[in-house]
């Protein structure tokens, strides 16, 4: 995967509607004055190559929420609730958000229909031996699906990551608990406990791809309500 | 102690050959912000790949509790002993 240069991130930003919208897909400078001195600081507490690779991530909500509701960049604050996933803070409103970062890149999704969490995975397409892991989190179901294309291998990871975040469970339910099921163009995807989700994959590169997920999902932090242009 | 050089050593060329990086010399508290590209998927490819190599199998608590490459040396110690 090509590395952006030392001043630049790669950003997406991903709606779900009507239909799932790539509305954001560009390089940009990394603009000091949208982070605060606090958030600077944390920055420098990782290394270099995943210092960008973070900004990216803070990038592509901070962009995205611009786009869709022209708030302010400087004033967007990622925060996480106790379950760990992601949300925006804004002038006092909290945003539902997902985040995923790689190499410098960054992705953010944000759901517009107010009963659906979104949830979003940027995997990289490597060259790798891939039967050991095709083995230990693909069941036979999925197995055959990749058959012909072990390199769907990746679009399927990146589907079931999104659905952790979507459930927002992170890792703590294994990835090979998750289980996918195509249903034509869109994918369904299934754990015991979970709630169904819809899930479709974009190719952003032959290297990038980025899994989305959505469905009917309680937020975990049930005292910040779901959706838009909400009260914190 | 020399069993424990030699797991040492297999473990950094399993480390090695997962990250593609002849290079790579693991340490204790080395995490996954300590080395490119350790993310999700390379993390369960280094526990397959741990697992081939040692003959081992891990439980999913084993590997959520992992804090550092030192702590997953230790696992497999405990595990081949």
């Amino acid at each position: 995967l090509r590395q952006q240069q030392s001043d630049q991130v790669h950003i997406f930003g991903v709606v779900l509607d009507s239909e799932v919208k790539l509305v954001i897909d560009e390089a940009l400078s990394i603009p000091e004055q949208w982070f605060t001195t606090s958030d600077r600081l944390a920055f420098n507490q990782f290394p270099p190559h995943r210092r960008n690779t973070r900004l990216a991530g803070q990038a592509a909500v901070k962009q995205l929420l611009h786009k869709i509701y022209a708030l302010p960049p400087q004033s967007t604050v990622i925060k996480h609730y106790p379950s760990g996933a992601p949300y925006a803070e804004v002038g006092g409103r909290c945003y539902d958000i997902s985040v995923s970062h790689l190499a410098g890149y960054g992705a953010a999704a944000l759901s517009l229909k107010p009963d659906d969490r979104v949830g979003i995975d940027l995997v990289q397409r490597r060259v790798m031996d891939l039967e050991g892991l095709i083995d230990k989190t693909l069941d036979s179901v999925e197995q055959g699906l990749i058959r012909d294309h072990k390199t769907d291998f990746f679009s399927l990871w990146a589907l079931k990551e999104a659905a952790l975040k979507t459930w927002q469970v992170g890792m703590r339910v294994p990835i090979w608990d998750v289980h996918v099921r195509t249903m034509g163009r869109l994918h369904q995807i299934e754990a015991d406990g979970f709630t169904p989700l819809c899930g479709t994959t974009i190719d952003l590169s032959s290297q990038l791809v980025l899994g989305v997920t959505w469905g009917a999902v309680a937020s975990a932090a049930r005292w910040v309500p779901r959706g838009l242009h909400m009260g914190c | 102690m020399n069993s424990s050089v030699n797991l040492h050593d297999r473990l950094q060329t399993v480390f090695q050959t997962v990250f593609d990086d002849d290079n790579l010399i693991i340490f204790p508290d080395m995490t996954a912000n300590d080395v490119d590209g350790w993310d999700s998927m390379m993390h369960i490819n280094l526990i397959v790949s741990c697992e081939k190599e040692f003959g081992v199998k891990f439980a999913l608590s084993e590997i959520a509790d992992l804090q550092n490459v030192g702590e997953l040396e230790s696992l497999i110690t405990r595990k081949l002993n």
